[in-house]
Parts: structure tokens; C-alpha cells; sequence
């Protein structure tokens, strides 16, 4: 999508009160944005008090289709990990909407979101994504057990296949490597089958081979089994995996561009830095 | 580094509070119980001086010992030496009283006595000087043989008007007597918690059956004359067999004998507290172990930037000495405050003490503030010194927790020092080497556990943690998985609720066992079928009693069982005397040697696990001193086995007895019955013989047994009252502790609960997490303290304690009431653990 189409969508705003219930919520959603997999709309969020106050984003409103792997970028305090916090559910706007498939997350309260967040949202930090008392089998199953769900056994080996892990399994995250650790931060992110995948800087702390891995693993998951993921990252050569990049600086989205290659994304960021 | 240490504290004052308030508890209760018993022993001697205020000397019998174990411990004195007394140069007035013992009842005819307290009959003081600090406090002084002046608090409790009839019972029965005054003792309506009748002298000469004899004579020097000028002077015309001395001499050999009777309570009180302190530690050194680990990153960063190992070690010192004096101050205060809650303690569980103002001395202030601020400062020793090996490089590398590893040499050094406190225990409990060996033996045994105790606490946390984690879901199996993590801190945590549950266990054990071993008694031994007993537990039953019993329908044997103390071969000891004959008639005492027909006037029968410790043949001669006159060579002619009915371990004829002691008391009458009557018929008759003695209680076997596991059972619950100022602090150590962990797994938190952990399955984690330790603590504690009682119970066979019963059932209990306490140690944590923000928690930056 360009520009223009994130604007013309700034019409459809519907203002919604807030601590609604999630079936509520999804009910009062015009049927055609009901193919997005996430939205914001008008979304601002404002740190501090008036004297020392920090936008960290300006009025982002930004589409994410189905089965498609977008990165956001940008240089730092762009805002882009705030903005993923947000179509996360992870935190809450100082206005503007925020919207899973049909399902306002703004307006839900805090139980709902959690709720949310373990069925219906895969997350992969760049560190502290597993518990260490677990093994990676654990890990992997984690949202699953919280929720008192047992894993579909096929769609379980699948992605462990995928990942290549499989006598990794009963290792504790202290014995697996961080390239090991992080693969299996994505296998749980989407053993759940989420609406969306939300990486933030998944690579960060990884070695240029570790992170092909991994990022190899999350293109193979858009393109088999049509995952939709969104990745915060600063790394050209990660954003290259997407499909689309979304650029941001200064708490607003400035650009995009399809079909990213790592030339084209830095050569961009070059622009943007100065 | 002084600074860096200070801001250190003001940054986190939640944390300085918790860990600071287990040490102020403990120092609170150190120093309420010095609070209190130095309250008691300023009163006393106080007490004690104004009775003998104004008095110039005091003219009395000899004693053997100083000691007024008994009412009688002296003679009494011929009234004569009254008139030679007054007719000697340099007295002004002389006067002479007599006390002993007389039991006033209230309107109902129930004996008024108060547990730890005499009660007394005493004759007025006629003259004014001599009489110290008694006044009056209505009314006035008896004057003929009807009157009768009371203790003002005995008055008011019983609700006695003046001019109402009371009625009072001596050794000879029992008599009414119309109240004309109350009386004072300085400010106190009490003297010491006594009950005090007042007579006029003839009366009180001829109702405590001492007439023409003086138990005191009290004269005061004419001007210029020094008491001790005085003293010398009466002494001249004193016949043999009497003494006398000035009368603040008088005051303080009778102060320093309640003192000594009162030493037992300060000394029970301290214990306690000790253990207060001693679980107070535990916490302290948890808490500065997670602290100094939480802050490993600050510490390598000091050392990164050129700190050196002493300046962090001195850093971790600093604040363990602002904990500890800020601990000491709070606990001082606290201490204050807790001795009025320790004396009303006290006072529900019958041990009735005298009012007293609150004495903060010096020394209570020191001692406080030495063993809070030393204590923490040693608690704090290992964690400082673990600071120190920070290497410089951990700053920039973010290490979790170190995975801890089972070592060797932590095994053989825990298995070390708990055998080393088990044998000191044992020698100290076996030895007979004391209580401080004991105390130690104790405090090394817990030691050692908690150092074993990170060794089993994995496995054992996985064990508990299974039904946790089958039911708990993946809430549970985290749980699990946490207190199996990081051993040495859940043992740790669990380890001060162990010592607080295992002192409970063992305690319970011990009364458990006391109950068994009194009943086997009494089943094994008893051959009368009604035992007469003061329910204070005093020796108040009066011979007559006995007497008028021997004449009822019904009653075979009549045979009274008194009470003493004697020296023997140089050292105090309880002595029974009873009476040969009838004794074999109603208990048997299972005698192992000799025969009680051999139990004549000379003759002594010696407990025969006494008897072999101090190689006793028999045919030996001992030397016996009694307290009111002089020597005696009595032979041992037998010695018994069962001594659960006389209760002491030497057995002499009255007749041997009754020479030595002006005024004989019973502890116990037994009562066998005729064969043809029934024992409710029997108890009948009994009842009502003895109605005018209301001091005595007439039970069947079974109501005996009854009434003393009533005993037992309120003395367990004091000792586990006392008991729960420990257990509560380690219950706050387990708060502290989850708190400080919950702290520590902020990251892990917030990830939990951005992959969809709802806020209540956190609390439910962190409350499991709180169970398993404390049912871990508490299964250890208990099992640990299952050994301490069976040794306690085995070190006491020679008292006749000689069965060991584990009260199962209570110990499960104690389990269950650990758990549920863990489930509200974890409210605060569950709750701040809840709450972490997802955000904050899972950001890199």
C-alpha cells in the first residue's frame, strides 16, 4: 500500500469508548477492513508532562495485509519498537485505535488483551524471550499450557522440522546457543497459529549466520503457511527478507517500499539519516 | 564508599524495612523480657524493703538455707524472747508476728490462690514503726478473734465489702471472719500476688497453731542507736537457736530469694527469645545473599571502575550495621511495647505476676543494640565476603543467577557440623552437662541442616511440586520449576521456618510423651482409686483433712503424701515423706531394693536411677540437713522405681519429717476403698468430708489423668505462643524473600505475561512457588523436630518421662497451617508479581 490509501483510510476512524468486551468490539467493524490482518489508526503516543514531553509517534496510521512479512525501520527514537508495542497490545496509545483482524485491542481490557495476546499474537524480543526453568519443548508449547490447550500434533512437528531442532528439544536455554534460543522464541511465536507474528530486532544479538537462520525460518513461515509477520529492525540485510518495508522517522511514517532488496533499504536509510 | 553504601539504602527502604524487621522482632522480644523482669525484681525488692522499712532488726530462728521454697523454712521463735528483747537497753519498741499458711475463699467457698503465689495468714502490727509500708487502705486493723483484714486486691477480686463474713481455712478447718479493713503493701494492693489475712496476734497465734511462739520479732533502736549497734546488743540476750540481723539484711536475703525463684521465668523468656533472634539471622543472611546477588552488576561495576575488594566488602558491612542499629533501635522500642503483651501473656496462662512499673535499664538498651547490630553484622558475613569475589568483567556481561551445583565438600562439611551439634546436644542433654551445651548443640544441628539442606531441597521440591504441577497446569509447572531452580534459596527461605517448626514438633512430642508417661503411671501404679490434689499444684492439703477421711464409710487406706527440701550430702533436693504403711496400700512404687517395712524413723528410700548415679548402697549413711533445724544421718534402707506418685526422688518416714518441720502440708492424699463400695460411691463420701477444704480436689483415676493433660496441654500452648514470635518471623522471611524474588524475575515476568499468562495465574504461580517452600520448611522442621523431642523425652526417663509418643495428627496439622501461612506469605509478592509492567519487562533497552 502507498501512502495515499494510509491516508484515505484516516476517514474511517470509528472513536470506540474504552473496556469493551472482544466479541463487542468486533461487531461495530465496517466489513471490508475485516481483511487486514492488523491496523492503527491515528495512533499517537506521548511520554512525560507537558515541559518534558517526548512523541514518540505522531498520528502513524498504518495497514498490515494477510500473509505478508513487513519490517519496520527506521533510525533510532524513529519509534518504530513503540509502534510495534502498540498493534502488539503490549501498550496502550495516548489515542488512536489499534485493531487485530476485526477486533478493536484498544478498547479491550486487560484480561481480554491477555487473552488476546496468548491465542491470538506470537511475539520474538531480541533477548529474554524464554524461560530458563524450561526446556525448549517447553518454550515452545508455553502460550499453549497457559492457556490449558494441547498443541495440534501435526502443526507442532511441522514447525519443528522447520527449525531444524528436533535433538535441541529437551535442552534447557542456558545449553542452547542464541541462534538456537531465538529459533525456538519463533517456533513458539507461531505454534499458536497467531493472527500476526511481532518480531522486535529478533536478530539484534545474533551473528550474521545465526540470524540467516532465523530469518530464513521466518520467510519459509510467510510463504508455507502464510504467517503474517511484522518485524521491527534496523538491519538492512534483515529488512531485505521482508516484503514490504515501512519506514518511520520522528514518530510518523515517511515511506515504504515493496519488494526490498538490501541495497535499495540502505541506500533509503542513508536519506533518512540525514 | 560510605556514601555509595547510604544511597544504596535510601534507594531501596522497602528492602532495608523487611529484612530489618525480622532482626527488630527478635530484639524486641530480648528486650521486653529484661523490660519485664527487671519491672518484677525492682517491685519485689522494693516490695521487700518497705516491709521491712523502719525496722531495726529482726530476731528469728535459723535456717539451713536461704531459700523460702516452703512457707516454713525456719522455726518458730518463744514468745519470751519477746519480753527479754523489749527490756534490752537501746530498743525502742519491739513486736513480734507469726505467718502461715490460711486459704481465703470467696463468696462461693472456692479457694482464692493465684498460681506462683502463697496465700498467708499474718498478724497485725500493733506498733506503727515496725509494721514498714503495710497501711491500710479502708477500714482498720482486726482487734479480737472474729476479725479479719484482707489484701485489698483479694478483696476487690472476690468483691468483699467491709463487715461481710469471710470465711477462712487453716491447717486445723476452716472459720469465719467479719471484714473490718483492707490492706496495702506501699502502693500495691498485693504483696507479691499473696492472698493476706490479717489477725489480731492471739488470733493468728492460735488459728496457725503457734501459740506462745513468734516466727518474727521486729524492734526498732532507740534514737542514736544504730541497727547495727542494736543488732549486737540483742544479740547478747538471745538464747540458742535464735538469730538475729538488721532488717535491711531481712530485706535482702528475702528479695534475693524471690529473685532467684524469678530467674527461672527470665530465663525461659530469654531462651525464647534467643530463638527469636537466632531465626532472625536466617532471614538477615538471606536477605543480604539475594541482595548482594540481585546487585551483582553494581558491584562489578564499583570494582570495574577501580573499587577494591575491601571497599566492596566494607560497602555490604555498612549496610548490614544501619540495618542492624536501625533493627536494635526499632527493636528496643517494640521490646517496650511487647512486655505488657508478654506479661498479660503470661498472666492468661496462669502465672500471676505482680504489677510492676516498666524498667528500662542501661543494660537492656546494650543488649539490645549489641545483638541486633552483631548479629546482623555476622549474618551479613558470608554475603559480604561473596561480593567480594564479583569478578570486574560481570558488569558488562548480563550472567543470570549462577546455576548452582551440589558439592562435595558441602556435603561433608553439613553432614560435619550436624553430627558435631547432635553430639554436643546429646552430651548436653545425657551428660547432664546443661542447658548451654544443650542451647548449642541445638544451634549447631541447625546450622548444619540448613547447610544440607540446598542438597535435598531440589528433589524435594520436585516431589512436592508434582501435585502442584499435575493440578497447577503450566502455572504450577513453572512453580515447580522455580523452587527447584535456584536450591539454596528456597532452602534458604525454607530453612527459618524449619527451625521455628521443628522447636513447635519437638515441644509437642515432649507433651505428647509427658501425657503417655503420666498416664502408664497411673494405670501401672495406682492402687487407691481417689487421689487428692491442690488444683494450683501447691502444698496446701492440710493433715486434717486426712484425719477426718480416715473415719468415712467406705475408705480403706488413707495415705498422705507431703513435700520438702532438704540438703543431702551437701546438695538441695525435694524430699516426700510419706507413711510406709498405708503407702504400699494405695500405689505401688515398685520397690527395687530393700523393703518399705525397713522405712522406719532413720531410714530413707532412695530413687533407684538416683541411687546409681550417686552410688547409693544400700546401708549408706546420708547426711541430711533440713531447712528449720539441724542434721540428720539417715540410712538408705530401699530403693523404688516408680516415682510418678511421690514425685521426688528421696522417700522419708513422717515421723523423720514432721521432727523438722513446725507444720506439716500434704501434696497429695490417696484413697483406697473398701471392697463392697463403688467408686462413685466413695467420691460421694469424700466430697463431702473434705467440703470444708475447698484447696482440695477430689478425683477418680481418670479425672487425674484428665486434669494433668490439662497441665501438659497449657503448657504446650504457652511454650508454642512463645514459640510464634519465631514462626512469624521466618514466615516474614519467606515474604521478604519471594519479594525479593519476584524483583529478580521482573524480565521473566513480564514475558509470561506478554505471551498470555493472565494476571491471576502470576499471583496463583507465586503463591504455589510460597507453598511448596513453606510445606518444605515444615515437613523438615517437623521431622527434625520429631528427633529433638524423642531425645528431649529420653534425656528426661530418669523423671519418669519413660514413654515416647509421636502425636501424629498434630504434626500434620502443624504441615497444613504452613501451607496456608505460605499461601498469605505470598499475597504481597503475588500481587507486585501481578502487576509487573509487560512492557518495561520485556524491552531491551
Amino acid at each position: 500500500m502507498s501512502l495515499e490509501s494510509a491516508s484515505k483510510s484516516d476517514e474511517k476512524t470509528v472513536n470506540i469508548p474504552k473496556a469493551r468486551s472482544a466479541s463487542e468490539a468486533t461487531a461495530a467493524v465496517p466489513p471490508d477492513l475485516q481483511v487486514l490482518a492488523a491496523r492503527a489508526v491515528e495512533l499517537t503516543k506521548v511520554y512525560g508532562t507537558e515541559s518534558a514531553e517526548v512523541v514518540a509517534l505522531d498520528n502513524v496510521s498504518v495497514d498490515f495485509a494477510k500473509a505478508q512479512f513487513t519490517a519496520i525501520m527506521g533510525p533510532s527514537g524513529s519509534g518504530k519498537s513503540t509502534l510495534l508495542h502498540c498493534l502488539a497490545g503490549l501498550d496502550a496509545p495516548t489515542s488512536g485505535s489499534v485493531w487485530l483482524g476485526d477486533t478493536e485491542i484498544t478498547a479491550l481490557n486487560d484480561r481480554d488483551l491477555t487473552l488476546l495476546r496468548r491465542d491470538r499474537v506470537g511475539f520474538i524480543f531480541q533477548a529474554f524471550n524464554l524461560l530458563p526453568t524450561l526446556t525448549a519443548a517447553q518454550n515452545i508449547t508455553l502460550p499453549l499450557d497457559i492457556a490449558g490447550r494441547k498443541a495440534d500434533k501435526e502443526w507442532a512437528k511441522r514447525v519443528i522440522d522447520t527449525i531444524d531442532l528436533a535433538d535441541r528439544l529437551s535442552h534447557r536455554p542456558a545449553e542452547l546457543s542464541g541462534g538456537q534460543q531465538q529459533r525456538v522464541a519463533a517456533a513458539r511465536a507461531l505454534t499458536t497459529r497467531p493472527d500476526v507474528v511481532f518480531a522486535d530486532e529478533p536478530t539484534g544479538a545474533l551473528d550474521s549466520h545465526s540470524a540467516g537462520e532465523l530469518l530464513g525460518f521466518l520467510r519459509q513461515a510467510t510463504n508455507e503457511f502464510s504467517q503474517t509477520i511484522v518485524m521491527v529492525t534496523h538491519d538492512a540485510t534483515a529488512a531485505a527478507y521482508a516484503d514490504r518495508v515501512v519506514f518511520l522517522a520522528d514518530g510518523r511514517i515517511v515511506d515504504e517500499m515493496a519488494t526490498p532488496t538490501a541495497e535499495r533499504v540502505l541506500d533509503y536509510m542513508k536519506t533518512l539519516g540525514d | 564508599m560510605l556514601r555509595v553504601a547510604i544511597q544504596g539504602l535510601l534507594a531501596h527502604k522497602l528492602r532495608v524495612l523487611l529484612s530489618s524487621l525480622s532482626i527488630a522482632l527478635g530484639v524486641a522480644f530480648i528486650a521486653g523480657t529484661l523490660v519485664l523482669t527487671d519491672g518484677l525484681n525492682a517491685s519485689l525488692t522494693s516490695g521487700y524493703k518497705d516491709q521491712y522499712a523502719g525496722t531495726g532488726v529482726v530476731v528469728r530462728a535459723p535456717s539451713a538455707f536461704e531459700d523460702t521454697d516452703a512457707l516454713d523454712q525456719r522455726g518458730p521463735v518463744p514468745a519470751t524472747v519477746l519480753d527479754q528483747i523489749r527490756h534490752t537497753q537501746g530498743v525502742k519498741d519491739a513486736e513480734g508476728s507469726v505467718t502461715g499458711w490460711a486459704m481465703i475463699t470467696d463468696k462461693r467457698g472456692k479457694a482464692i490462690t493465684r498460681e506462683g503465689s502463697t496465700t498467708q495468714g499474718t498478724s497485725a502490727h500493733q506498733v506503727a514503726a515496725l509494721a514498714g509500708k503495710t497501711n491500710l487502705a479502708s477500714g482498720r486493723m482486726p482487734t479480737n478473734g472474729s476479725e479479719t483484714a484482707i489484701d485489698a486486691a483479694t478483696a476487690k477480686s472476690a468483691g468483699f465489702k467491709l463487715g461481710e463474713p469471710v470465711r477462712i481455712v487453716f491447717r486445723t478447718g476452716q472459720q469465719a471472719f467479719t471484714l473490718v479493713g483492707t490492706v496495702k503493701f506501699g502502693n500495691e494492693s498485693s504483696f507479691a500476688g499473696n492472698t493476706t489475712a490479717f489477725f489480731d496476734t492471739d488470733t493468728a497465734q492460735r488459728a496457725l497453731g503457734k501459740v506462745g511462739q513468734f516466727d518474727e520479732i521486729r524492734a526498732n533502736p532507740s534514737h542514736g542507736v544504730t541497727p547495727a549497734a542494736l543488732r549486737n546488743d540483742v544479740a547478747q540476750v538471745l538464747p540458742n537457736g535464735v538469730e538475729v540481723v538488721t532488717g535491711s539484711t531481712a530485706a535482702s536475703e528475702a528479695a534475693k530469694t524471690i529473685k532467684n525463684s524469678y530467674t527461672f521465668v527470665n530465663a525461659l523468656l530469654l531462651v525464647f527469645a534467643a530463638i527469636a533472634v537466632f531465626v532472625g539471622s536466617f532471614i538477615i543472611w538471606n536477605t543480604f545473599s539475594i541482595l548482594v546477588a540481585q546487585r551483582t552488576r553494581e558491584l562489578a561495576l564499583l570494582r570495574a571502575v577501580g573499587a577494591t575488594r575491601r571497599q566492596v566488602r566494607r560497602s555490604v558491612v555498612i549496610e548490614s550495621l544501619v540495618v542492624g542499629t536501625v533493627a536494635s533501635i526499632v527493636g528496643i522500642v517494640g521490646g517496650v511495647v511487647l512486655s505488657v503483651g508478654l506479661k498479660s501473656l503470661l498472666t492468661a496462662f496462669g502465672l500471676d505476676l505482680p504489677s510492676s512499673s516498666l524498667q528500662v535499664k542501661p543494660r537492656t538498651i546494650i543488649v539490645g543494640m549489641l545483638v541486633g547490630v552483631v548479629v546482623t553484622l555476622i549474618a551479613a558475613l558470608a554475603p559480604s565476603r561473596k561480593a567480594t569475589r564479583i569478578p570486574p568483567v560481570a558488569a558488562l556481561r548480563d550472567t543470570g543467577p549462577p546455576v548452582w551445583r551440589a558439592s562435595r565438600a558441602r556435603l561433608f562439611t553439613s553432614v560435619g557440623i550436624t553430627l558435631a551439634g547432635v553430639l554436643v546436644l546429646a552430651a548436653g542433654l545425657f551428660g547432664g552437662a546443661g542447658a548451654l551445651l544443650v542451647g548449642v548443640g541445638v544451634a549447631a544441628t541447625f546450622i548444619g541442616i540448613t547447610a544440607m539442606f540446598p542438597l535435598v531441597a531440589r528433589p524435594a521440591s520436585r516431589w512436592l511440586g508434582a501435585p502442584i504441577a499435575r493440578f497447577g497446569g503450566s502455572t504450577g509447572a513453572i512453580a515447580q520449576g522455580n523452587a527447584m531452580r535456584n536450591p539454596k534459596r528456597t532452602a534458604s527461605t525454607a530453612a527459618a521456618l524449619m527451625i521455628g517448626l521443628s522447636l513447635v514438633a519437638s515441644m509437642g512430642v515432649l507433651a505428647a510423651s509427658l501425657k503417655a508417661s503420666i498416664n502408664k503411671s497411673v494405670d501401672k501404679s495406682a492402687i487407691a482409686q481417689l487421689i487428692l490434689t491442690d488444683p494450683t499444684g501447691n502444698t496446701t492439703l492440710s493433715p486434717a483433712a486426712a484425719e477426718a477421711l480416715r473415719h468415712q464409710p467406705g475408705v480403706a487406706t488413707v495415705s498422705e503424701i507431703g513435700y520438702g527440701s532438704a540438703k543431702i550430702d551437701g546438695s538441695r533436693h525435694y524430699v516426700a515423706p510419706v507413711d510406709p504403711t498405708t503407702l504400699a496400700k494405695t500405689v505401688d512404687i515398685e520397690v527395687a531394693k530393700g523393703s518399705l517395712n525397713d522405712l522406719k524413723d532413720g531410714g530413707i528410700f532412695v530413687y533407684d536411677h538416683t541411687a546409681t548415679s550417686q552410688n547409693y548402697k544400700l546401708g549408706d549413711v546420708l547426711t541430711v540437713q533440713w531447712p528449720q533445724s539441724g542434721q540428720d544421718k539417715l540410712r538408705v534402707v530401699g530403693t523404688f522405681k516408680e516415682k510418678g506418685a511421690v514425685g521426688n526422688d528421696y522417700l522419708v518416714p513422717f515421723v523423720t519429717f514432721d521432727r523438722h518441720t513446725a507444720q506439716r502440708l500434704d501434696s497429695t492424699i490417696l484413697i483406697a476403698k473398701t471392697p463392697g463400695t463403688s467408686v462413685a460411691q466413695l467420691k460421694k463420701t469424700v466430697d463431702a468430708a473434705v467440703s470444708a477444704y475447698p484447696n482440695v480436689r477430689v478425683d477418680t483415676l481418670a479425672q487425674f489423668k484428665h486434669h494433668i493433660a490439662g497441665q501438659v496441654n497449657k503448657f504446650l500452648a504457652l511454650i508454642v505462643v512463645l514459640l510464634a514470635l519465631a514462626v512469624i518471623i521466618a514466615l516474614l522471611g519467606i515474604v521478604n524473600t519471594l519479594a525479593l524474588s519476584v524483583f529478580e524475575r521482573t524480565r521473566e515476568l513480564g514475558l509470561l505475561r506478554a505471551v498470555g499468562m493472565t494476571r491471576e495465574q502470576v499471583r496463583a504461580m507465586v503463591r504455589y512457588e510460597s507453598v511448596i517452600i513453606s510445606v518444605l520448611g515444615a515437613i523438615v522442621g517437623v521431622l527434625v523436630g520429631i528427633g529433638f523431642g524423642v531425645a528431649l523425652v529420653h534425656a528426661l526417663a530418669n523423671q519418669g518421662v519413660d514413654v515416647v509418643k509421636i502425636p501424629a495428627l498434630q504434626m500434620i496439622v502443624y504441615v497444613v497451617l504452613a501451607g496456608i501461612a505460605g499461601v498469605l506469605a505470598a499475597i504481597g509478592p503475588a500481587r507486585s508479581a501481578a502487576n509487573v509492567d509487560v512492557l518495561r519487562a520485556v524491552v531491551t533497552e
